[in-house]
């Protein structure tokens, strides 16, 4: 059975993960826009 | 109905409005500029890395992504929503894939292109008839699953909601093509990871780690449990799934041929990294509702009756605005890339081989509202049946992994094993799903698959030439005289 502790670690690197995603799009995104490379 | 609407549904009407008028004014936007056949089907061969990994993410997010992985945890617990969250292996392994097909076919359109340049007339029509079908099942179980959810969270009748998302989706499809699919689909990444990350965090700040596992340690402790077969079996069965729908789908080739060179690779790498965690945090999310006391009578709604727990109206709308955006991203996709595929490997190849860019233009938008028709009438009908179509066709893709990996990476690979690979694939993954269950279709038409394209590689190896992979794209305009040959005729042409 998984533990206190497994569970933890497993649902905060989820949600890192998840968190630093939508950022690494807008930065993503707007370094295209300036560089004019969006298309 | 078992459950009420968690959303009041003038309040899910005046919603379902807003981000209708929304998504059609960005798509519109988007794909003001889309001009010629290119910049229409293929976003003009120049998508950046921005928008390339915010459109790979958001299409492989569906419905399922955001409602069943909740579902699968609340039923085979922690295995449910990590086998769920595997599904990011096909991603991530189309990544080296995306940047050989770039190269190796700088002029391609589809998927369909590669099988007829790589494999010849017989594979390719296997290959055509495999796809379309597939295409087909995934269209109209994502419209039929638009109708059941807004109904299920709002309320709204099913036709009206299934009606809705439909419509929505060919009208911003039509006005700016594969543009105005992929600039729609990054916002809507957005917005179902921004969702997902507000979701998780209420549940840790309002129910707690230790509370979670305490109750699901006293009321059912299977779901903690890190040994249960049937959990590690159907992981196995997604995870080949997962792989045959993006090796084989025009939806990825589409998007393959549309990256910028050099896009591709961080592009599908970089999405496959970012969906991963999402059925993680959806099914903690369904978790914790034994902690929070949440009666769940339909284990596919836990997620939205959490999120109303947590955050009443707020939660409620979250839900019904990640839930729309996972829909519409995948639908509009699907959309634009089975358009695609008909009107180069159906219209063109077969019937209009000399189609200016113009003319293939007009098919292209004719294409997505006959699709967008076809879709609605059999969303229509309501069949339990069409919504498991779906489970159907693992058998169907599955089949199709190694031919298209094989032919992509192996001069030898040769034609009628790879043809015989798909059709024998495919007869015994249908069998298996029969006479076994649906959770080893997938398995089994892929096994077969690659055993015929081991062996008859390794019996029969051809020589294949990969220049000849590089095609021609359609005639400009300015140089095209409408042709008056015969269906016949042209395919004849075309194939010499």
């Amino acid at each position: 059975m998984i533990s206190v502790f497994q569970l933890t670690l497993l649902v905060c690197a989820t949600l890192i993960l998840t968190a630093i995603a939508p950022i690494t799009l807008l930065v993503l995104f707007f370094r295209d826009l300036r560089d004019g490379t969006v298309w | 109905m078992v459950n009420d609407p968690v959303l009041d549904p003038v309040l899910a009407g005046i919603l379902l409005a807003s981000i209708s008028a929304l998504w059609i004014f960005v798509g519109w936007w988007w794909g003001r500029n889309a001009h010629t056949v290119e910049d229409y089907m293929l976003a003009g061969r120049n998508v950046g890395l921005a928008v390339g990994t915010g459109t790979a993410m958001a299409t492989w997010v569906t419905s399922n992504t955001t409602m069943v992985a909740p579902q699968l945890a609340l039923q085979m617990g922690i295995w449910g929503m990590v086998g769920y969250s595997l599904g990011s292996i096909g991603l991530i392994l189309f990544a080296p894939m995306a940047r050989r097909i770039r190269d190796l076919m700088p002029n391609g359109f589809t998927s369909g292109d590669f099988v007829r340049l790589r494999y010849g007339i017989v594979a390719w029509r296997v290959f055509l008839a495999i796809s379309l079908f597939y295409a087909l099942g995934w269209l109209v179980s994502l419209g039929m699953a638009g109708g059941i959810l807004i109904q299920a969270l709002s309320g709204i009748p099913y036709w009206i909601g299934m009606t809705v998302i439909l419509t929505i989706c060919v009208l911003y499809t039509l006005l700016g093509g594969l543009r105005a699919v992929m600039g729609t689909d990054f916002m809507q990444a957005v917005i179902i990871l921004i969702g997902v990350v507000v979701l998780g965090v209420l549940v840790v700040q309002n129910v707690g780690f230790n509370n979670v596992h305490a109750r699901l340690a006293e009321e059912r402790p299977a779901l903690l449990s890190l040994m249960m077969p049937a959990a590690i079996m159907f992981l196995f069965n997604n995870l080949l799934f997962g792989v045959g729908e993006i090796f084989h789908s025009n939806v990825w080739w589409s998007r393959a041929f549309a990256f910028r060179q050099g896009v591709g690779f961080k592009a599908f790498l970089l999405a496959g990294i970012f969906w991963a965690p999402i059925p993680i945090a959806a099914g903690f999310v369904a978790l914790a509702a034994p902690g929070l006391g949440i009666n769940v009578p339909r284990p596919d709604m836990v997620g939205p009756l959490v999120a109303a727990n947590l955050l009443g109206v707020t939660g409620a709308i979250l839900v019904f605005l990640v839930v729309f955006a996972a829909l519409a991203s995948s639908l509009d996709s699907l959309l634009a890339a089975t358009s695609d595929l008909i009107v180069e490997d159906v219209y063109r190849k077969h019937l209009r081989p000399g189609a200016s860019n113009q003319t293939l233009r007009r098919a292209s938008a004719a294409v997505i509202l006959l699709l967008g028709a076809l879709t609605w009438t059999l969303c229509a009908l309501n069949l339990t049946t069409l919504a498991s179509l779906l489970h159907f066709t693992g058998a169907f893709v599955a089949s199709t992994i190694w031919p298209i990996a094989a032919g992509l990476y192996w001069r030898r690979t040769n034609a009628w094993g790879a043809a015989a690979a798909m059709i024998m694939g495919s007869a015994a993954g249908l069998a298996a799903y029969f006479m076994i269950g649906f959770y080893v279709a997938a398995l089994v038409g892929a096994a077969v698959s690659m055993t015929i394209v081991l062996l008859t590689t390794w019996l029969r190896p051809a020589t294949f030439n990969w220049t000849s992979l590089q095609e021609e794209g359609p005639v400009p305009d300015s140089s095209v005289a409408e042709p008056h040959t015969t269906g016949q005729q042209s395919t004849k042409l075309a194939f010499d």
